[in-house]
């Protein structure tokens, strides 16, 4: 086992074009680290560089103690789960568990006694003799698992190793995923664009955009406290709700929703409250509220999830004034700010109707219109 | 199957036995129809004909190899000898160092594909899969040699083979074909289309390049191979003009192509002798396609990926 070290890690590839900018990250010996973010932020390249499949543009990386820029994979002792799997198609489960020992020149007896052991770990004893092509997708998976883990190896590379199982497989992975790790204690770096898997798996989240960290601690820290818009509205799903609002003499209004002593500068803000932070209430209410007009109702079963606009101005969950359109991850109605309720199940708003819905003040954050970073109580 | 078949019938035709083949643009109904009528596709009654043409020219050769000498040039052709006589081949054998040259052809053209299997291999590779400053244009380079006919090159190579003292001798026919750009073409392409993520896991288990090429890479490119060795073995026995100019004199040193011609006289041509040379020089190449046929399945190289 061994931490892992980043610091100023950039990668450019030809064109130019940035893919990671100014990484600087540590990872500690033995933990769980999720790397999350869209498409093409980054967090593969990241993954890849440690592992040694792409070359580093500037900065450095390390692991335990010895810089590896120059280390060829095979030196690095890193195990990776590539998304595909990329299992040996003409070696059988057995073979392809033992391939890397072989590689190593492990001693015979003491690489079968692995295999055996990994097989019996993963539940994959009785595929030992099939090749990769007679597997289901679930069972790949677990042998990519197995290749990987079977190499006990200083730290563990995960490319979204989930993404291509069905939905069930990946809930039942996802839980077998954690247990693993938390038996082997391996080091462990995994990437993913699922944020229900950053948050549930890892010990540690590190969100990535356009190849910059945007905010990384503890996934609740992460989800109550977003540092800036794009992580706002990148974790949680639905994501949080933001609205244009405007401070003056310590007060915020967005459209009806009034809070009073919010202590922040005036100007104008984004208000961002969680789906689950509105709760619906009478007219006559005399708490912080707005109305929303409700548009769709989605009953997901445990809870219903409710869509509607409300009259305030939207705001957009991207970086600063230049943020892309294309990223656009809050929906907009026109001038009308959506918003997205979780309700109870046996609440169900009408379509086309009025809701009053009030918030705690604690449970909004705030953040500013120009650079997009979140706003602390003065 | 016919391409010409609409996108939503492709798939179930493809899976339909052959007998269930449609004709494009029929329905599903015509063809029950017409399948009850004839126990086999309609196209056949164009396509045997057809191969019974191509099948014609073999078919002579044959009966000719077993035929009288005043047999194989009475007019019109006697399709059928009444006598077969099989004493023709042992004959042939007998009256000429068939055995000699059926070794030196077997010789030269094992080494040939032996030794493209290996380099050709070995250069796709590079040209597939390694970064190296001026790759493009060594390949340009390469590939342009392939538009170059061998007429062209015929004397320069002859000359280089002279002063290498291998006229006369197998080697002649050897060195020049050790590497076959070809080859390096056809299987940098094959490689190519290889996916990456198998070779990256592999260089995270430990392996080299060369063990990647040897455990990874050649193990699923084996239809690519089985391809690339009977083109090179069919190029290499039925190879005529190369023999005739570097092989002058020495009669040991014959391949079969060069002691095939010799049959023809220039007064007298003994046609059933040289029918049944042709069959036996023949023979290898055919059962090569047979046993190789196998190999020339769907590859297996992306089954190990998602599923």
């Amino acid at each position: 086992m061994a931490r892992v070290a980043f610091r100023d890690v950039t990668k450019v590839y030809p064109g130019p074009v940035v893919a990671l900018e100014g990484l600087t990250l540590d990872v500690a010996d033995g933990e769980f680290l999720i790397l999350v973010g869209p498409s093409g932020c980054g967090k593969s390249t990241a993954l890849r560089m440690v592992a040694g499949l792409e070359r580093i543009s500037r900065g450095s990386i390390a692991i335990g103690d010895r810089v590896v820029n120059d280390v060829p994979p095979k030196d690095r002792d890193v195990a990776m789960v590539f998304q595909n799997y990329a299992l040996y198609p003409h070696m059988t489960v057995d073979k392809n568990l033992a391939f890397g020992l072989r590689q190593r020149r492990i001693a015979k007896q003491e690489a079968r006694r692995r295999v055996e052991e990994i097989s019996r770990m993963l539940g994959i004893e009785e595929l030992r003799k099939r090749r990769p092509g007679q597997l289901s997708g679930g069972q790949r998976q677990r042998v990519a698992m197995g290749r990987a883990l079977v190499r006990e190896p200083e730290v563990f590379l995960l490319d979204e190793p989930l993404s291509n199982l069905d939905a069930k497989l990946r809930v039942e992975m996802r839980a077998e995923l954690k247990r693993l790790q938390d038996r082997v204690g391996v080091t462990t770096i995994y990437v993913t664009h699922d944020q229900v898997e950053a948050m549930t798996l890892g010990d540690r989240i590190v969100v990535l955009s356009d190849g910059i960290l945007q905010q990384t601690g503890r996934p609740q820290d992460v989800y109550d406290d977003p540092a800036n818009l794009f992580v706002a509205g990148f974790i949680g799903s639905p994501p949080m709700n933001l609205m244009k609002g405007r401070a003056t003499g310590g007060s915020i209004a967005a459209g009806d929703l009034e809070l009073p002593d919010m202590r922040v500068r005036d100007g104008d803000v984004v208000v961002g409250m969680r789906p689950e932070a509105l709760h619906p209430v009478g007219e006559d209410h005399p708490g912080p509220g707005f109305a929303v007009l409700v548009d769709v109702i989605e009953p997901l079963g445990d809870e219903v999830l409710v869509h509607g606009s409300v009259d305030a101005a939207p705001a957009r969950a991207g970086l600063g004034p230049d943020a892309d359109e294309a990223k656009l991850l809050a929906g907009t109605d026109g001038d009308r700010a959506s918003v997205t309720l979780r309700l109870p199940p046996q609440e169900r708003p009408r379509s086309g109707s009025r809701l009053q819905v009030t918030v705690a003040p604690r449970d909004v954050r705030l953040f500013d219109i120009g650079s997009g970073l979140a706003i602390r109580p003065e | 199957m016919s391409g010409a078949i609409a996108p939503a019938d492709e798939a179930p035709a493809a899976l339909a036995p052959v007998g269930a083949r449609s004709l494009p643009g029929e329905t599903g109904m015509v063809e029950r129809k017409r399948n009850r009528l004839l126990p086999f596709d309609p196209w056949h009654l164009f396509l045997f004909p057809l191969a019974l043409i191509m099948l014609l020219p073999m078919v002579w050769m044959v009966v000719t190899s077993l035929e009288t000498p005043s047999q194989t040039l009475h007019f019109p052709p006697v399709l059928w000898p009444g006598t077969l006589r099989f004493g023709n081949y042992a004959t042939t054998i007998r009256q000429s160092a068939f055995g000699t040259w059926f070794w030196n052809t077997t010789l030269v053209t094992v080494a040939v594909v032996l030794s493209n299997l290996v380099f050709c291999s070995l250069a796709a590779y590079a040209f597939a899969r390694i970064h190296f400053l001026g790759r493009g244009v060594v390949y340009f380079l390469l590939l342009a040699t392939l538009m170059v006919p061998l007429q062209v090159v015929l004397i320069p190579t002859f000359l280089i083979v002279r002063d290498l003292g291998l006229i006369d001798r197998l080697g002649a026919l050897i060195v020049p074909n050790l590497v076959n750009v070809f080859g390096i073409f056809m299987l940098t392409q094959f490689f190519s289309t290889l996916p990456m993520e198998l070779e990256e896991a592999a260089r995270i288990d430990g392996a080299s390049r060369l063990s990647i090429l040897v455990r990874i890479v050649i193990p699923l490119s084996l239809p690519a191979l089985a391809t690339l060795a009977v083109i090179q073995f069919m190029w290499t026995w039925n190879d005529f003009l190369w023999p005739l100019v570097t092989i002058l004199t020495n009669q040991n040193a014959f391949t079969l192509q060069l002691g095939l011609a010799t049959f023809q006289g220039a007064h007298q041509t003994q046609w059933h002798t040289v029918a049944a040379a042709n069959i036996m020089s023949m023979l290898p190449v055919l059962v090569l396609f047979v046993a190789a046929q196998r190999f020339f399945v769907r590859g297996i190289a992306t089954q190990g990926l998602k599923g």
